[in-house]
């Protein structure tokens, strides 16, 4: 009731506050008189009776003031009344508002810009049950299903561990749609229950799917469902052809909800996987899983990982190609961590560089404020001569710096409307949950809260300087704000300090990213990319159902496109060097020095042509691609790689002619008929693993990428291969089409973008650096017009005026530069996981970023020096 | 300067007390500024003096808080005059300040009554 009746004065107070002074005024005087009629009763004079009344009152005015301030509405009239004036003011030097609105946009924009990204991918939870207590286990890994079986029995942190595969499904075209390829998975049959998720329609899947020649069944999602099969009510136990490995018709059983997000996105087709500890290599081999588990309630993400770091020391204990250093990194991660890898980081970098660019931002606004502060000293003066509080100026320059803000920080956000569709148009396809990007509410609020912030960071400091000063001084002298003191000196020097310090730090970190991604990019991949067109072909399972019609097709399409104008090379694989996927196979020999076993051994394995080799100009150094295979040839012959090579023959005996035995099929002796020098597999960061080639005589896949080598430009080769391919076979999907260079720089686009995002910040933080440093040392000179004049014309030489500036300056900026170099050293290692062959701490990058600060902070320095060389002594003090 | 002197002629009353006597005074019958003022110091006898711009934010205060309500009326002398009347909210103010004050009084009586 009291708070109501309170409020509801307050708002009466505030839009009547005219009535309220005239029924104050009524009141009072009706006092007064009261007061004196009194005292007229007593005897006294009439007019000396209203004076006392009045002096016994004791100043009306004062408490008119004080009632005002009662009705508790002061604040808000003062802020409107402070707020009107600071637009006038901020008008009247349309100039200055215009560079600090323009610096506060910048900055703001690109905060809110990077902030909308993070909010998106980063703070928004995953949309399955309970997030937080899904993980990734060990996400460095692949596990194969022996695996996943032993973590399922024995981690007790993890309520259930669920496996998934990323594969692709080829739907046949018939009259009325196209054929195409989808991306899905293959999943254990708990991967819905875990995830907390269940199909809209129909099932998920249960255990009896995971029986070994069970379970042919396929869950789609909803938006498959609608495209694909005209939203058929009777989906459900209807077999459709998903064309994948021999299990080319399953069975629907269920339809995923319309905004279930899996977990890789685009995944639009789910299949069980088979569990038989029978089957050797599928049981221990090829499958390369990723595990996702849930927590179990109640256990922290800490406890549940050191228990299964334990657990996976234990249990991979035996197994040589998991290193003890892999090992003892073994841990649960969260999910949404997982799936954002190296996102995350990038992320978080860019954040915090925008945040120091912004930084920098208010303190060249300061700078300009402070400025403009000793400009306006006589209008202050008088203000606090005719009785204005201090804290009332103060609080009149803080809310001018607040317009300021709010108006920076209007601009940026339209700035960042123009910006983020322009950044998420070239996020790269790898970089999930971009759709959950965009400048909502939540973003808007931040960036309103950062506007009010970098006011009060960029104003607070100024005005309380401004308002400090001496009001006599300054109304004494004219208002001309010659004199500096030693803490005016002080201040400014602290603040190109701190701009040049800031602006190393991140100056640094793009260059650093710049050197790591110059060096990824010039890194000699052991395959020439260039002049390489890349496609795949996906034959459909039930009209090329055996190897042998599959490896007519594809020699009859090598022979084709090998025929084409311009075209050199033609090979096949199954696995493109940086196209993802891949497959691993176990292995040991008897020929070797080194004793192997199939739990220890383990490399990729990729069907080639005879061609595949020379399309990457890969070199084959011993031995060669074995002749006179043909289909169905028992014994199998391989060429192995260099790494393979070195691991079994350390000694460098050559491995040609050597066996080793693969569990393919059933186990089989395989001869080495050539060794392949080393060439990046999946990454330019990752060391390259064994690898072990099969003629494709021997293995046939549904699935084959064509790398065509032409003279001219692997671009224009498009449209002359599909005609090629489609004269053996006119039904056949293409996919991935794209050329061999795409491929590479695709793996590395999220390192090119955030290269190229740090080095625009780095240019910003350079160029405001240099305005700040030019700003701070043109207004010292002018400050001091008076003192150089009279030091002139005592004698001194314009040289000397010169070169004494430039070396107060630069003494500054030194100190500025040394402190951002430290702190930069200090912070630069948060960016070592995603810097490649470069040291956070790489000695030539420090010394090249602190050199071109000098040389930046020397040109802005050099031009008010100048100017203060030419200052006019007898101008100057005729001035006077 | 002189501001402060002038206030340092009377002594300060705390601020609850002067609400306090505000709110008795008009307990008993609706009254103007001038006439609490007045009646203040008859029943004090002249003890107590009411600094005049301090009964004035008072009243505005205890208006704000719904203690007291105001409203224009016309005076035996057929004058017009503010009068402030106490609401239920002020009465059980009051009781709340007399119930303290008699408290501290007590408190203070046996403070002095120690030696």
């Amino acid at each position: 009731m009291g708070r109501l009746t309170d409020l509801w004065f307050r708002v009466r107070a505030l839009f009547g506050g005219h009535r309220m002074d005239r029924e104050f005024q009524d009141e009072i005087a009706f006092h007064l008189e009261m007061a004196a009629d009194e005292m007229i009763r007593e005897g006294v004079e009439p007019a000396e009776a209203h004076r006392r009344a009045r002096i016994a009152f004791g100043g009306v005015d004062r408490y008119r003031e004080r009632a005002r301030d009662e009705r508790g509405v002061r604040p808000v009239q003062d802020i409107v009344r402070d707020s009107r004036y600071a637009i006038r003011q901020i008008r009247r030097s349309p100039g200055f508002a215009t560079l600090a609105i323009i610096t506060m946009a910048l900055g703001i924009g690109a905060t809110t810009t990077i902030f909308s990204v993070v909010d998106g991918i980063l703070l928004s939870p995953l949309s399955f049950e309970e997030p937080d207590r899904l993980v990734q286990v060990w996400p460095e890994r692949t596990f194969t299903k022996r695996m996943l079986v032993q973590f399922q029995a024995e981690a007790s942190a993890l309520e259930d561990v669920s496996a998934i595969n990323i594969r692709f499904f080829t739907f046949p075209g018939d009259a009325s749609v196209e054929p195409e390829e989808l991306r899905g998975a293959s999943v254990s049959h708990n991967h819905f229950q875990v995830l907390g998720a269940a199909p809209v329609m129909g099932r998920g899947f249960t255990e009896d799917d995971q029986e070994p020649g069970q379970g042919q069944v396929v869950v789609l999602s909803h938006g498959i469902w609608e495209r694909r099969f005209g939203s058929d009510p009777d989906i459900l136990g209807r077999n459709v052809s998903v064309g994948e490995g021999e299990a080319a018709s399953r069975t629907v059983v269920g339809v995923m909800g319309r905004d279930y997000r899996p977990v890789y996105e685009g995944s639009q087709v789910w299949v069980p996987f088979q569990v038989d500890p029978s089957n050797f290599s599928d049981y221990e081999g090829t499958a390369s899983l990723r595990l996702l588990g849930r927590l179990t309630e109640g256990t922290s993400l800490e406890v549940a990982d050191s228990r299964f770091n334990e657990l996976a020391g234990r249990l991979t204990a035996n197994l040589d190609f998991i290193t003890d250093e892999e090992r003892a990194a073994a841990g649960l991660h969260p999910l949404k961590e997982a799936l954002l890898g190296d996102v995350r980081l990038r992320l978080l970098i860019l954040m915090g560089s925008v945040g120091l660019v912004l930084l920098l931002a208010c303190i060249n606004v300061a700078n300009l404020l402070l400025a403009r502060g000793q400009g306006r000293e006589r209008e202050l003066g008088i203000r606090l001569a005719v009785g204005a509080g201090r804290g009332r100026v103060i609080r009149q320059l803080v809310t001018e710096s607040l317009i300021l803000g709010l108006a920076g920080g209007g601009v940026g956000v339209l700035l960042a409307f123009w910006f983020l569709p322009a950044l998420v148009g070239i996020l790269p396809a790898s970089v999930p949950r971009t759709d959950l990007i965009g400048l909502d509410g939540k973003v808007l609020t931040f960036s309103f809260f950062v506007s009010v912030i970098s006011a009060l960071l960029f104003g607070l400091l100024p005005a309380f300087r401004t308002a400090r000063r001496d009001v006599q001084a300054s109304l004494k002298d004219g208002g001309l704000g010659r004199k500096q003191g030693p803490s005016g000196h002080k201040l400014r020097s602290g603040l190109v300090v701190a701009e040049l310090a800031l602006a190393v730090v991140v100056v640094v970190g793009a260059s650093l990213l710049f050197r790591s991604f110059w060096l990824l990019q010039h890194k000699d991949l052991g395959f020439d990319a260039n002049r390489v067109a890349t496609l795949r072909i996906n034959l459909p399972v039930d009209r090329y159902p055996d190897e042998a019609g599959r490896l007519l097709f594809y020699q009859e399409v090598a022979r084709q496109v090998g025929s084409l104008p311009g075209v050199t090379r033609v090979g096949l694989t199954n696995f493109l060097p940086f196209g993802g996927g891949g497959m691993g196979i176990r292995y040991r020999s008897d020929d070797s020095p080194v004793s192997t076993d199939y739990l220890t051994a383990y490399a990729g394995v990729r069907a080639v042509s005879p061609d595949f080799f020379s399309s990457l100009r890969v070199p084959v150094t011993d031995g060669g691609y074995p002749d006179g295979l043909a289909v169905g040839d028992t014994v199998e012959q391989v060429l192995v790689n260099r790494a393979l090579a070195v691991s079994l023959w350390p000694d460098g005996d050559t491995p040609v002619g050597k066996t080793v035995w693969l569990p393919f099929g059933s186990e089989t002796p395989a001869r080495i008929m050539g060794v392949v020098e080393d060439f990046a597999q999946s990454s330019v960061e990752r060391a390259v693993q064994p690898d072990i080639y099969i003629p494709w005589e021997l293995w046939s896949p549904h699935q084959m990428y064509l790398l065509v080598r032409t003279e001219g430009d692997a671009e224009t080769l498009f449209s002359g291969v599909r005609s090629a391919i489609w004269l053996v076979d006119e039904d056949i999907p293409m996919t991935f089409v794209r050329t061999m260079e795409d491929v590479v720089n695709g793996t590395m686009a999220d390192s090119r973008l955030s290269t190229l995002l740090l080095m625009v910040f780095g240019g910003l933080a350079l160029s405001l650096g240099a305005v700040g440093v030019y700003g701070v040392a043109s207004y010292a000179v002018t400050q001091s017009t008076f003192e150089i004049g009279v030091r002139m014309a005592l004698g001194a030489g314009g040289k000397g005026v010169m070169a004494g500036v430039v070396r107060r300056f630069l003494t500054v900026s030194g100190v500025g530069i040394l402190l951002g170099i430290v702190v930069a050293l200090g912070v630069s290692r948060v960016l070592s996981s995603i810097l490649y062959e470069v040291s956070a701490t790489d000695p030539a990058t420090f010394l090249g970023v602190g050199a071109l600060l000098t040389m930046v902070a020397f040109v802005a320095i050099v031009f008010p020096a100048y100017r203060a060389s030419r200052v006019d002594p007898a101008q100057v003090l005729k001035g006077e | 300067m002189a501001r402060k002197a002038r206030e340092k002629k009377t002594p300060d009353m705390i601020q609850g007390t002067l609400d306090m006597l505000i709110l008795k005074v008009i307990h008993v019958e609706p009254m103007h500024g001038w006439g609490i003022t007045k009646r203040i110091q008859q029943v004090s006898d002249g003890a107590l003096k009411v600094n005049q711009g301090s009964l004035y934010t008072s009243l505005l205060r205890m208006t704000r808080a719904g203690w007291v309500k105001a409203e224009w009326r016309v005076t035996e002398n057929n004058r017009k005059a503010k009068y402030y009347r106490i609401t239920g909210a002020g009465v059980k103010q009051l009781g709340a300040e007399e119930e303290r004050w008699t408290r501290l009084t007590v408190a203070v009586d046996q403070i002095l009554g120690m030696a």
